[in-house]
């Protein structure tokens, strides 16, 4: 590596980043069905150290974009620059190096890791892959990977299988690690766990960050964990960030009336039992037919003209630093 | 679904038209030609003469043009003329199309009229005695080979017990359907006994894994009864994969058919093909197989519709 | 355990009285009780949310009720008093009776809850004709009204359609007018918004409270999720390892947890005023049915937990407040 990125340069940086699908598989006699609008023009920076989460529903892209972002899809436009260095139509050859630097886990430890691997063998895989070290060197790292994790030497003969869920998700941990990664993308890690084995995770996770200096790029559901575990926080609706912020901005002051309505929405110990609220009415619309103007306005209480007809760009909005929104109606109050 | 239909008679002519080719070069490759023959029929032939016939009969042009001619000729109508039977290939083909179309359809019915309501009892009560007993049934038919089975009912009730005759289509002097009928019964009992104990085993497995799905949890929940349960909910879905397989068997079938008609003296499409082919009648082979083809394409797209119908979640665009 | 023991309430006050009730799973390892000894009651009109992690045998007690537990297991204990007779002592017949009619449920998948092949519509009128003995067409009307009162926009239409043609969230929306169209007295949900986004299952909790209001349904209402059980709940019961180890009026039970797995169950909960940071953890892991620890089952993983826990099983018993708890530690 020659001249590094200035101190300067955030880690990762995308911009205007989309990434479309053809819907219904193509095929010889297939009809041309149209295009799912996964993510639909995103754009961030992500420091180094920092925790920067993305947040929404079932359909907003957020899965995608963390693929697009983790090299796993080509995107069908915009930029992925990570430490300076822009990653879109590099060869694989040339992509290889950030593959190495960019790992990532998954919701489901079991269909994520061979089943016929021992977990040795499983965590030392990236090792092989990227041919990092001798035999011995690379077992001298899996048993220490597997230390830190909270594995046992014992255990690096044993089967996924003979795991419980957490414990693959730690096995998981390692693999991503293995490689020294900078960047590290969670796919809602914890979501198929329980509840009292999500929190040993996410203290492991914090950990390893602290002791690797990693940057995560976390996926979730669940604003809860999100609000716990992000330095920053991207909402997305329909394929699009419609808010952006530090998380305790985020939380203590939502600007759009998405991020407001999935705030309200989060079940929360200790408010007692729920009184019929305003509850955001309607479906999340298909990313194959997004509507027109915001796409958020066919649910929005504060829909007007404006959002049927043109959509809001992403500006700064509220008071703090690094606080984004795309609404028209941003700087009015909340509710 | 029209246009779904559409395209897949439009995929089904094109693999038609694919297998003829292949079927035409294949026996191309056949050791021997037309004139082969002639020679050995003729030993006063010379080398110029079967030169002169080669050249006459196109048998020594590469093998896409005399495809291409064979082609012409058959879709204006001229399938060829069938050696070994000297009459024209179609005037051969029908009937024997029609007397194996009778037995795989008596057989196909019988068949599923046993094998699913078999596989459905076995399913409700797995690992029961009747569950056992069933699977017993479909093992033995599955495992017994069809020829070895033939010949035994032909010892059984033609030889010792005289009471169905042991092969043909119908008595010489021939007395009408019920005399036809009887002859039909060996062979399409070889037949059914062959079969049937895949379609048990298939419905049994497809059953099963029906009554595990969460939306039978969900009728039960309702109140509906053991009946009402397999009936009205189970059994529909059950099908679905059953009608696939049945679909793809019908080509399986109709080789199976070769042993039973061959053993059973039986002049169907499987006799045919076999005797056309071992006679060298390239003419009646090649059309004989083309029709083998075409009936298991008319199968698949058969169970494409009954798979429509069962299925409301394939859309056919 | 004597189920006589724990009769907190007089049997005028609960539509259903649940003593005892054990689980049973032929596993390889041999026997393996999934619900050992559950007791509760529901009351009329009021929500009992059922809590606690996988395994712990909060699904298998709610197929129980209902006489549903898939085999390999079986219920080998218990009562369930429900109008005065036990429903474990019915034949399968009365049982059908009562299943969809007096109790019915309401499962977390609406994707594969429904028959794939069959229309929503006619999934609904089922219960009605399999009960009321309604014809097609008065069955089907009553549907299309169900579905209307779930808050389907179109019902008539959207009866005629098939469940892939609707949303999750209009799935179980439909599942619950199945659920109700016989106006059950008491109404099972297993997960019923596990599987939804939080937008959709904000309103399903607020149609599920609503549909309460209007029949009066007694709810038992099973969640992994402590923050919905929160929302739902008049009382709560909290499950682990196939044993009820904690259960109370829900202010009282989150307000003040009594058992040291409550406890932890709120405190690992990541929620405002908790800094970022680590959490608070439950060490240990969710523990296998088949290897328990002796004694009190949660003994492995508890602070507290001393010689006479891991000897000998805590029972439930009775705390002040109208509470239960099995815990030798527990502070009242």
């Amino acid at each position: 590596m020659t001249a590094g990125p200035s101190p300067e340069t955030p880690l990762l940086e995308v911009q205007g980043l989309v990434k479309h699908f053809p819907a219904g598989g193509g095929g010889l006699f297939a009809a041309d069905t149209g295009t799912v609008r996964a993510v639909d023009g995103v754009s961030f920076r992500l420091g180094r150290g920092e925790t920067l989460a993305l947040v929404g529903e079932s359909g907003c892209g957020k899965t995608t974009l963390a693929r697009t972002v983790a090299l796993l899809y080509a995107p069908t436009a915009g930029s992925v620059r990570f430490q300076g260095r822009e990653l879109t139509g590099l060869g694989r050859r040339d992509l290889k190096p950030a593959r190495r630097r960019i790992q990532m886990i998954f919701q489901d430890p079991y269909s994520s890791l061979n089943p016929r691997l021992p977990v040795g063998a499983i965590i030392a895989e990236p090792l092989v892959i990227h041919g990092l070290g001798g035999r011995a060197e690379q077992r001298d790292r899996v048993a220490m990977l597997a230390r830190q994790v909270g594995l046992g030497a014992a255990d690096m003969d044993r089967y996924p299988h003979q795991f419980s869920g957490g414990q693959r998700q730690r096995i998981a941990i390692a693999r991503a690690l293995a490689v020294e990664p900078s960047l590290v993308i969670a796919d809602e890690p914890v979501s198929a766990l329980d509840v009292s084995i999500q929190s040993q995770v996410l203290n492991l996770m914090r950990d390893l960050q602290a002791a690797h200096g990693l940057t995560y790029l976390f996926i979730s559901h669940d604003l809860a964990v999100v609000r716990h575990f992000a330095d920053r926080v991207a909402v997305m609706y329909l394929g699009r960030i419609v808010e952006e912020a530090p998380a305790d901005a985020l939380f203590a002051d939502p600007r759009h009336p998405y991020t407001r309505a999935l705030i309200a929405a989060q079940p929360v110990v200790g408010r007692g039992k729920r009184r019929p609220g305003d509850v955001l009415p309607g479906d999340i619309p298909s990313p194959l037919r997004p509507p027109p103007g915001c796409a958020f306005h066919p649910r929005c209480p504060l829909a007007a003209d404006i959002c049927r007809q043109s959509a809001p760009a992403l500006e700064a909005a509220g008071g703090e630093a690094g606080h984004r929104a795309a609404c028209h109606f941003k700087d009015e109050a909340g509710p | 679904m029209t246009r779904f239909l559409a395209t897949r008679v439009a995929q089904s002519v094109i693999v038609l038209a694919l297998m003829s080719f292949a079927i035409y070069a294949l026996i191309g490759l056949m050791p021997g030609d037309p004139i082969d023959l002639m020679i050995s029929a003729d030993p006063k032939m010379t080398p110029e003469d079967a030169a002169r016939l080669r050249a006459l009969y196109g048998v020594d042009k590469p093998v896409v043009e005399r495809y291409a001619n064979w082609l012409m000729a058959a879709l204006g109508g001229d399938l060829g003329y069938s050696r070994l039977y000297a009459a024209p290939v179609l005037d051969v083909l029908l009937p024997a199309l029609g007397n194996t179309l009778i037995l795989l359809g008596l057989t196909l019915v019988l068949s599923l009229a046993i094998g699913l309501p078999a596989g459905v009892v076995a399913a409700l009560r797995p690992y029961s005695r009747t569950d056992y007993a069933i699977n017993l049934f479909a093992f033995a038919g599955i495992s017994v080979p069809a020829f070895w089975l033939g010949l035994l009912l032909i010892i059984v009730f033609a030889v010792i017990l005289g009471v169905l005759p042991a092969g043909g289509t119908e008595t010489v002097g021939g007395a009408g359907f019920w005399d036809q009928a009887k002859y039909l019964v060996l062979p399409v009992v070889n037949l059914t006994l062959a079969s049937v104990g895949g379609h048990t085993r298939y419905m049994r497995a497809a059953m099963m894994e029906t009554l595990r799905q969460d939306y039978i949890r969900t009728a039960r929940a309702k109140g509906a009864g053991r009946a009402r349960v397999v009936l009205g909910h189970a059994l529909r879905n059950a099908m679905i994969p059953v009608v696939t397989i049945i679909a793809l068997q019908f080509g399986y079938l109709f080789s199976g058919a070769l042993i039973t008609e061959t053993i059973f003296a039986y002049p169907g499409m499987g006799k045919l093909i076999f005797d056309s082919i071992m006679g060298n009648d390239f003419n009646l082979a090649l059309v004989a197989l083309l029709f083998a083809t075409l009936v298991t394409l008319v199968g698949n797209l058969l169970a494409d519709v009954a798979y429509a119908w069962l299925d409301p979640r394939i859309a056919y665009r | 355990m004597e189920p006589a023991r724990e009769s907190p309430n007089a049997p005028s006050d609960a539509i259903l009285e649940v003593r005892g009730l054990e689980v049973t799973f032929a596993t390889d390892r041999g026997a393996v009780k999934a619900a050992d000894g559950v007791s509760f009651d529901l009351k009329p009109g009021l929500t009992l949310g059922l809590v606690g992690e996988s395994g712990c045998g909060k699904t298998v007690t709610a197929l129980a009720l209902l006489r549903l537990v898939p085999p390999p297991g079986r219920i080998t204990g218990g009562r369930v008093l429900f109008g005065g007779e036990d429903l474990l002592a019915l034949s399968e017949r009365a049982m059908e009776d009562i299943r969809g009619k007096r109790i019915s449920m309401v499962f977390q998948e609406p994707t594969t809850a429904f028959n794939p092949v069959l229309t929503i519509g006619d999934q609904i009128a089922e219960a009605l004709i399999i009960h009321g003995g309604a014809g097609r067409a008065e069955a089907h009307a009553a549907a299309v009204g169900m579905l209307d009162k779930v808050g389907i926009p179109d019902p008539a239409e959207r009866a005629g359609t098939y469940p892939h043609q609707m949303s999750g969230g209009m799935r179980q929306r439909a599942m619950i007018a199945m659920a109700l169209i016989c106006r059950p007295d008491i109404l099972i949900a297993d997960e019923p918004t596990t599987a939804l986004d939080v937008t959709i299952q904000a309103q399903i909790l607020d149609l599920m409270g609503a549909m309460q209001r209007e029949f009066g349904v007694a709810i038992l209402f099973i969640s992994h999720d402590l923050a919905v059980i929160s929302e739902m709940a008049d009382e709560v019961m909290v499950m682990y390892a196939g044993r009820v180890v904690e259960r109370a009026p829900a202010d009282a039970l989150l307000a003040h947890p009594l058992h040291p797995y409550t406890q932890g169950l709120i405190e690992t909960l990541p929620r405002h005023g908790v800094g970022r940071g680590r959490l608070p953890a439950i060490p240990g892991t969710v523990p296998d049915l088949g290897a328990l620890p002796d004694g009190c089952r949660f003994s492995d993983r508890c602070p507290l937990a001393d010689d006479g826990c891991r000897a000998a099983d805590p029972p439930l018993t009775r705390a002040p407040g109208g509470r239960w708890v099995a815990c030798y530690k527990a502070a009242p």
